[in-house]
Formats: C-alpha cells, sequence, structure tokens
C-alpha cells in the first residue's frame, strides 16, 4: 500500500514515515503543498495523510483539486485544528477521515487500515484465501495455526494482491504500491519478494495461491 | 448607606425650604418694621400740628377760665366773639386724634382725652419715654404711643398780644403723647403673616419638588451608568456603555471607562488568542513527539523502548495540559455550545472513574460510588462528563494513597471527597486557574492546577455549580446538578 503524507512539520513527517514504512507501508512524504499536490495529481497513491495549514497550498485546497481531477484515493486529515467547523470543512470538502493532532499512533493506524480496507472494498479486516488468512489488523499472514514470519514488504505484497483477489495486477501497479518514489525500479527484486512470499507459504503447508501471468503479471486466486 | 438621589432630595429640598423659610421670615420682618414705621411716621407728622394745640389748649384753660372769659365779657357785643369762637375749648379740641398733654411743671395740669380713663392716662403718663414711639398695652387695646416734650412755646400773635396778657408759659415744659390704635394694624399684620406662612408651606413643597425632579434628572446618568456596571457579569466582556443625555461632565467619564474597557476586553481577547495559539501551535510538536515515541515503541532496542515509554507517558500528560488550557479558553471565550439531553449520573461517573482506574489503583484508591442508579437528570453530557471527570481525576491525582474517594447524591448535587486534607482558608481558591493546594507535590504527575477551574466554569456554562469545601477536614467538592429544561421554562 503506498501512501503520501503532506506534513510541514519536519519531526512528524519524518516520523510518521518511518513509523508507517516500518508497518510496511510504502510511504512518500513532503511538507510542501505544491508539492504534495504535484505527489498527489501524479502518483496512484492508496492513501493521502494531509495537514491542513501548509506551505505553498493548503491541505484543503490539494484535497479540492484532487477530487476535482476525478481522484478517487481516500484522504485522511491530521490538523491542529480541533473545532466541529474546521472537522466539518474537511470532511465536506472531500476527505474520508479526519484525525486531530496530537493523536495516538494506533489510533492513527487504525484509522489508515480502515481507509485502505474501504478502497478495496474489502470490509472484513480478515481476508481468507484457501487455508492463508490475511490479517490486516495484525499485519500477519497465518496458515492454519501459524504466523508467517514475513517481512513488512512481503506481508504488503500479499496483502495488496489479497486485496484484489483473483485480479490480475502488473508488475507496475505492484510496484507503484509497494515501493516508494524514491526507490529504483527493478523488476527483479519484485520477483524476489514474491519467491520469498510463496517460500514462506509453501513452508507451512500452504496451497499455491500467487499465480504468475505471463507477460502480465501476479495474481492470487482462492484454491 | 443613602443613595445619592436622596441625598440630593433632601439636602436639595432642606436648602430650599430653609432659603425659603428665611425669606419669608425677612420678608414679615420686614413687613411689620415698616408697617411700624409708618405709623410712627404717621404719628410724628400728626405730632407736629397736636403739639401746639394741645399746648394751646392746656394755656387756654387757664385763660379761658381765669381771664379770657372776663375781658370777651367785656366787650362790646357787636366785638364779642362768634358763638362758635367762644364755644367751650373741650368741645372745639376733641376733634382729630385723641391727644393728651400734661405738663412737666405743674403735674396737676393735665389734658384729657375722653378716649381714655383715669387709669389708663395714669399708665401712659407712667410709660412716657421722650421722643421715641413705643408699643403700651393699655387695657385691652394695643397703642403705640408717641410722646413729644414741648419746651418753647412759640406764640405769633394770638389774643394774649392782642389783650395785652402774657401766656401762661409757665405750665412747660408740657409733655405731648400722641397714642395709634395698633389692634388693626396687628390684626392686618397677623393675616399678612399666615398669607406668607401658608405660601412659604407651598413653596416649600413645591421646593420639595423641584429637587427631587433635579435630583432624579441629575442622578439618572449616574444610575445608567452604575446600573450597567452592577449587571456586568464576572468573567463576561463588558461592552461599551452608553449612557443616554449624560451631562457634560460625565461625558469624560463614560468616554474614560468605555477606553478602559476597549483596553481590557483586547487585553483579555489577546491572551486568550495568545493562549488558544500557544495551546494550537503546541498540538503539532506534540503530535510529533507523541509519534516519535510511540513508534519507538516497537523499537528492538529494550532501552529505548523503557525510555520512549516514560516520555511518551509525559508527552500524553503534557497534552492534557495543553488540552486543558485550551478547553478553559474556550469555555472563557464563550465557545463551547450547551445541548441538553438525558443524562444517567451513575452511569457517567462509573465511565469517568473507569478512565481513570489505572491511575487509581496505581495509587491504591477506591471508589464508593453512592449514587443513584435510576437518577435521571437533563444537562450536557458532555459538559458533565468534563465536570465529573476533572474532579474525580483531581481526586485521583491528591487523595492519599490507599483511601477512598466517595461521590453521593445530596438533592441535585454530586459530592466528590476524599482524604485529602485542605486548609478551609484556602477552599475558595481552589478552583482559581493555576492553582494547587501544595505546588511541591511531584508524585502525582504532572498537573498545573486547571482542572477544578475548568469543572467550575464548564459547571456554570450548564447552569450549574461547582463549590469546593472542607468537611471534616476533608476536601470535598460539590457539584450542583440544574436541570436545563427546567432553567430554559
Amino acid at each position: 500500500m503506498r501512501l503520501l503524507v503532506v506534513e510541514d512539520y519536519g519531526p512528524l513527517r519524518d516520523s510518521l514515515q518511518r513509523g508507517l514504512s516500518r508497518a510496511g507501508y510504502a510511504v512518500d512524504a513532503t511538507g510542501d503543498g505544491e508539492e504534495g499536490l504535484w505527489y498527489a495529481e501524479r502518483e496512484d497513491y492508496d492513501l493521502l495523510i494531509l495537514d491542513i495549514m501548509l506551505p505553498g497550498i493548503d491541505g484543503l485546497e490539494i484535497l479540492r483539486r484532487v477530487r476535482a481531477k476525478g481522484h478517487n484515493v481516500p484522504v485522511l486529515i491530521l490538523s491542529a485544528r480541533d473545532q466541529v467547523d474546521d472537522q466539518v470543512a474537511g470532511l465536506d470538502g472531500g476527505a474520508d477521515d479526519y484525525l486531530t493532532k496530537p493523536f495516538a499512533v494506533p489510533e492513527l493506524m487504525a484509522r489508515v487500515r480502515a481507509l485502505l480496507r474501504r478502497r478495496s472494498g474489502q470490509a472484513n479486516p480478515v481476508i481468507e484465501v484457501g487455508s492463508v488468512v490475511v490479517d490486516t489488523n495484525a499485519r500477519a499472514v497465518r496458515c492454519g495455526t501459524e504466523t508467517v514470519a514475513l517481512t513488512p514488504r512481503e506481508y504488503a505484497l500479499l496483502e495488496y494482491l489479497a486485496r484484489h483477489l483473483g485480479a490480475v495486477i502488473s508488475r507496475q501497479e505492484l510496484w507503484d504500491h509497494l515501493y516508494d518514489f524514491a526507490a529504483e525500479a527493478s523488476s527483479n527484486t519484485l520477483d524476489q519478494w514474491v519467491a520469498r512470499a510463496r517460500r514462506k507459504l509453501r513452508a507451512l503447508g500452504a496451497e499455491s495461491i500467487i499465480e504468475t501471468v505471463h507477460g502480465h503479471g501476479y495474481r492470487m486466486v482462492a484454491p | 448607606m443613602s443613595s445619592l438621589r436622596r441625598r440630593l432630595v433632601l439636602g436639595g429640598a432642606l436648602t430650599a425650604m430653609v432659603a425659603v423659610g428665611l425669606a419669608a421670615v425677612a420678608v414679615g420682618v420686614t413687613d411689620r418694621v415698616l408697617t411700624v414705621r409708618a405709623v410712627d411716621q404717621g404719628l410724628a407728622a400728626d405730632m407736629k400740628p397736636q403739639r401746639f394745640r394741645a399746648v394751646a389748649r392746656l394755656m387756654f384753660q387757664g385763660f379761658d377760665r381765669d381771664e379770657h372769659r372776663s375781658h370777651d365779657e367785656r366787650r362790646p357785643p357787636d366785638e364779642r366773639r362768634s358763638t362758635d369762637e367762644r364755644r367751650p375749648p373741650d368741645d372745639r379740641w376733641s376733634e382729630g386724634p385723641p391727644v393728651l398733654a400734661w405738663s412737666q411743671a405743674q403735674p396737676s395740669t393735665l389734658l384729657e382725652s375722653p378716649a381714655f380713663s383715669a387709669a389708663e392716662i395714669a399708665q401712659i403718663q407712667a410709660a412716657f419715654n421722650p421722643d421715641r414711639a413705643q408699643d403700651l398695652q393699655v387695657g385691652s387695646r394695643q397703642l403705640r404711643i408717641l410722646y413729644h416734650v414741648v419746651t418753647d412755646m412759640p406764640v405769633p400773635g394770638g389774643r394774649w398780644r392782642r389783650d395785652g396778657h402774657q401766656p401762661p408759659v409757665d405750665i412747660l415744659p408740657v409733655v405731648v403723647a400722641l397714642p395709634h390704635e395698633m389692634d388693626a394694624v396687628y390684626a392686618d399684620l397677623r393675616q399678612r403673616h399666615w398669607l406668607l406662612a401658608s405660601t412659604v408651606l407651598a413653596a416649600s413643597a413645591l421646593a420639595a419638588c423641584g429637587a427631587w425632579l433635579l435630583a432624579r434628572s441629575l442622578v439618572r446618568p449616574l444610575s445608567s451608568l452604575a446600573e450597567r456596571i452592577a449587571h456586568a457579569e464576572p468573567g463576561v466582556a463588558m461592552g461599551a456603555i452608553s449612557v443616554p443625555d449624560a451631562p457634560r461632565e460625565l461625558q469624560p467619564v463614560v468616554t474614560r471607562l468605555n477606553d478602559l474597557l476597549t483596553r481590557v476586553a483586547n487585553a483579555v481577547q489577546r491572551e486568550r488568542r495568545v493562549n488558544a495559539d500557544i495551546a494550537h501551535e503546541l498540538r503539532t510538536p506534540l503530535a510529533g513527539i507523541r509519534s516519535q515515541l510511540e513508534f519507538a515503541q516497537s523499537d528492538s532496542d529494550e532501552e529505548l523502548r523503557r525510555a520512549s515509554g516514560v516520555a511518551l507517558g509525559i508527552a500524553v500528560e503534557m497534552q492534557a495540559v495543553m488540552e486543558n488550557l485550551l478547553s478553559l479558553v474556550r469555555l472563557d471565550a464563550g465557545q463551547v455550545q450547551v445541548q441538553a439531553q438525558e443524562v444517567h449520573p451513575y452511569a457517567l461517573v462509573q465511565s469517568c472513574w473507569h478512565s481513570l482506574e489505572q491511575a487509581a489503583r496505581a495509587r491504591s484508591l477506591e471508589c464508593d460510588l453512592a449514587l443513584p442508579e435510576d437518577w435521571v437528570c437533563t444537562s450536557d453530557a458532555t459538559a458533565m462528563r468534563v465536570v465529573l471527570n476533572n474532579l474525580l481525576a483531581n481526586a485521583v491525582a491528591y487523595a492519599p494513597v490507599a483511601s477512598v474517594v466517595r461521590v453521593q447524591r445530596d438533592a441535585q448535587r454530586i459530592t466528590v471527597s476524599n482524604a485529602s486534607e485542605l486548609d478551609p482558608a484556602l477552599a475558595d481558591q481552589a478552583c482559581e486557574a493555576f492553582w494547587r493546594a501544595d505546588k511541591a507535590r511531584s508524585d502525582t504527575g504532572l498537573h498545573c492546577g486547571l482542572g477544578l477551574a475548568i469543572a467550575q466554569r464548564m459547571a456554570a456554562l450548564i447552569g450549574s455549580g461547582l463549590t469546593v469545601q472542607v468537611v471534616d477536614g476533608q476536601f470535598c467538592a460539590s457539584f450542583e446538578v440544574a436541570d436545563l429544561v427546567s432553567a430554559e421554562s
């Protein structure tokens, strides 16, 4: 899952980027409104986390322009403004959620997960694919009673494929949603992650649920 | 203390009455003096002819009696005086004002007037005072008598010379007393004085009314000003004061007062804005600190996790202080809206205590919740939660270790008491912002003394009250829950 964080306060931005990355999300972060808008319009993000008071263009204007261009990306506003009017303005402006600073990180993570579920049309946080269970809340993959030891990147790959169960996902799309803007594109890297995930699942006796669609990409299917 | 209006009315009326009274007395005295003086002048004017007439008559009494009549009889009939001329002196001299005259040289010589008895004549003679009119009560009559002493009798011609006789000047000096009846004069004077007194009374009543009207007119702008100031609610910014028809003398006061109010309002506004800005500006850095520390909780380094956990606790408390400060500023600025709804105090207290349970357990505190479970009131649940949360948090922070926090109902009042001791003299200050009973305490976490201040303001916002008392030496906060619907109706 690829997220964009637009927050002008450096320490908070860095902390969010680091924390979300550690949780397995691909995170782009910027402190400038115009740059944020540029990212939001150019890249296909799974979630935007926007501050309101930003240099250049404020968060509400970024939101307005993104929505005007027809992007349905979920948007979480993260603002120090805690008044009801501010929240109403944000939500009416097209945001999907509003969180007031300072916030508890677990709450932020829960909201991020909820918004990502909504985007993929999966209301249930637990996705079952045969004997494999992808628990998006725990950010863990279980096979029977065993938990598969996955790196955050491997988990993100499995979660993305599980969210789009049955759909062929191109390498480019996977790359776009699993790696941030700074990552250098390499199909080999992606193939290596897929191979590792398959190996770990197989080690626990799971069925082969990730198919390779030659010339296109990958697909997760229920056995 | 009497009001300014009463003082002005009393002062004005008394001054006017005294002034009118003094003026009336002066008029009365002047009237009397002028009236008596007019009488005296009349007497003096009459005295001129009367004194010669009286002295002449005295002399003629002797002349006619002893000589004049014989001479006349000796005249030829054609030279004799006419009947009128020969008329007895008493008949001729009885015309005009009653005059008394007597000789000082010959006490027996007296010109009497039929208007006075012998006793009255003696009284008039005894009261002799030369050349000065005086009042004398003669019998039932009040007289004004002017005495005059005639020492010389000019005789321009006359019968003595014609007849070759010498006038009987040996009776000189002669005292002439000219009396004037004063009863009618004084009766008239009394009537005028009564009229004057009635006028004074009427004028005094009018003066009192005038003083009242004047005082009211003078005091009205001051009353208006005082009323506006008296109706100012503590803690609520006062708008500009307008005093209709303020006199010129009061206008600078009103202007300066309005300037002062504007400055105070600006200062309060500025203070609130600064507080709000500070609190607001702290949100983002606090969010940065919290997120850094919370993410650090999942770090592999145990020492980093422990340290970040402690720091996270401090950050959370700082956040609570900041939120409290912001709440206080918003409450003071009237930015919090109230919504009437059904509230179950028992459940509310239970919920509040639940959120504090961990901290209470750490200090081995127990909650004795003795509210009726079926008690329902109509108030703002959010505001009530803020009040109760602050009261309970305060109790958890300051109650002695291993004590009991009691929550009871007394009529419409929720009392939260704990075993912490408080000087009764300090109870009134407990709800002031940034006040703490013991500033040196540090084992109860980070507190800045805003909780009770917020609770009191929030209670006031929902029409309720919060007071702090010391009952049996223990801290006891009473939250009077007012029914919002009843208050509105």
